[in-house]
């Protein structure tokens, strides 16, 4: 049954609309859902292997035993770069987080100068929430960006002229994605930017 | 929004999400934010609120994917997704009633043509006046155009009860909005 005679109700009901969402609001949906999203496999797929028979548990166990080590000689043996080198971002970041309490939202270390980005509202941070960006040139063992912020804080950096803003997320098995307007960052997936690479990892308390 | 003829489609997408990317689910995102939060307001009548069941609704989904076994039936699945969280925060919620008795004292009644925000005012009353199910039923039909098969899909009811909910939301909303 379709609705053509009801456009009387459409029209006394058309100003029932929302404002738009928010950028802040439709950004933190999306990161908290991915992050959902890789607890929700993970889960998924340990609740799948419940189903199965003690012996050909084994027998996976042993083959994806075998197979990981095969995978971690084959990867040990690949040359790949090492993550950018820092100047110890980590201790002044401590220092400013002290100085701001539940209010810091992301430091950033440019050839601009340092950044510091703070919210009006304080909200609750943990340290082991933290995490560092590092935004290279491919190839070059320093970073021309360094950035700690916490997982789930939207930060923007300027790169060659053009603004790339992101929001990197803690994943449920202790390994950082980033999210920006277009597209979902992994460890080695290309920048917007070619000739860069982004180097993502947490940062636990100690390591301040 | 339901995707056009290039796009890949929801059930693609929900392969590609459940296969580990990201990037796929961050689609469907951009492609049903804005309609679930657009229907959550019209169940919950508030804005933060709307902002709150749609994110909520995003994060049950992403979660459940898994369990989801026809990917194509995705947007209805997400619709029941919001209309449950929708219906959790009305009854864990009062926040809503004081807002609505804001907009409702605000209500002109003199007979001449309300100015828009009044409108809306009157319009906001007037489904607060109605029963959740009722709500989400003249979202889904008398707003969104749906079919009552489509929107009793969307729901995870019977057709007929579609029908009885627009018909009981019709009486209800004729006093107080049609002249």
């Amino acid at each position: 049954m379709k609705n053509s005679h009801d456009d009387p109700w459409r029209d006394a009901l058309a100003h029932l609309q929302p404002a738009p969402c928010s950028d802040e609001a439709r950004d933190r949906a999306l990161a908290l859902s991915l992050a959902a999203l890789c607890d929700g496999m993970r889960d998924h797929r340990s609740s799948s292997s419940d189903g199965e028979s003690h012996a050909a548990r084994t027998v996976w166990w042993w083959l994806a035993a075998a197979a990981a080590c095969i995978v971690a000689v084959s990867l040990s043996l690949l040359p790949r770069g090492p993550a950018p080198k820092t100047d110890g971002l980590g201790p002044v970041f401590g220092q400013i987080e002290a100085l701001f309490p539940n209010q810091l939202d992301s430091v950033i270390v440019s050839a601009a100068g340092v950044t510091v980005n703070t919210s009006d509202t304080p909200t609750t941070t943990y340290a082991d929430q933290r995490i560092r960006l590092l935004l290279s040139k491919a190839g070059s063992t320093t970073a021309d960006v360094q950035i700690v912020t916490y997982s789930g804080r939207r930060v923007c950096v300027n790169v060659r002229g053009d603004d790339l803003c992101m929001t990197p997320l803690l994943t449920g098995d202790g390994g950082v994605m980033v999210v920006t307007d277009t597209q979902v960052l992994g460890q080695d997936s290309p920048l917007p930017f070619p000739g860069y690479r982004l180097h993502m990892s947490p940062m636990k308390g100690d390591a301040l | 929004m339901p995707p056009n003829d290039d796009a890949p489609s929801d059930a693609s997408l929900v392969q590609h999400a459940l296969d580990g990317e990201a990037a796929a689910f961050a689609t469907l995102f951009g492609r049903y934010h804005g309609a679930i939060r657009q229907f959550a307001y019209r169940v919950v009548l508030d804005e933060h609120a709307a902002d709150d069941v749609a994110q909520e609704s995003f994060i049950t989904a992403a979660r459940r994917l898994g369990s989801l076994r026809d990917g194509q039936a995705f947007a209805a699945w997400l619709y029941r997704i919001a209309a449950n969280a929708a219906r959790t925060h009305l009854r864990s919620s009062r926040a809503h009633e004081r807002k609505l008795a804001a907009a409702v004292a605000g209500c002109a009644d003199d007979g001449e043509t309300p100015p828009p925000d009044e409108r809306a005012a009157r319009a906001l009353a007037a489904m607060d006046g109605l029963p959740a199910k009722q709500r989400e039923a003249v979202a889904l039909v008398l707003l969104d155009d749906l079919s009552h098969a489509e929107a009793a899909r969307r729901l995870g009811c019977a057709e007929s009860t579609v029908s009885w909910r627009i018909f009981c939301a019709k009486r209800t909303l004729r006093r107080k909005l049609i002249p």
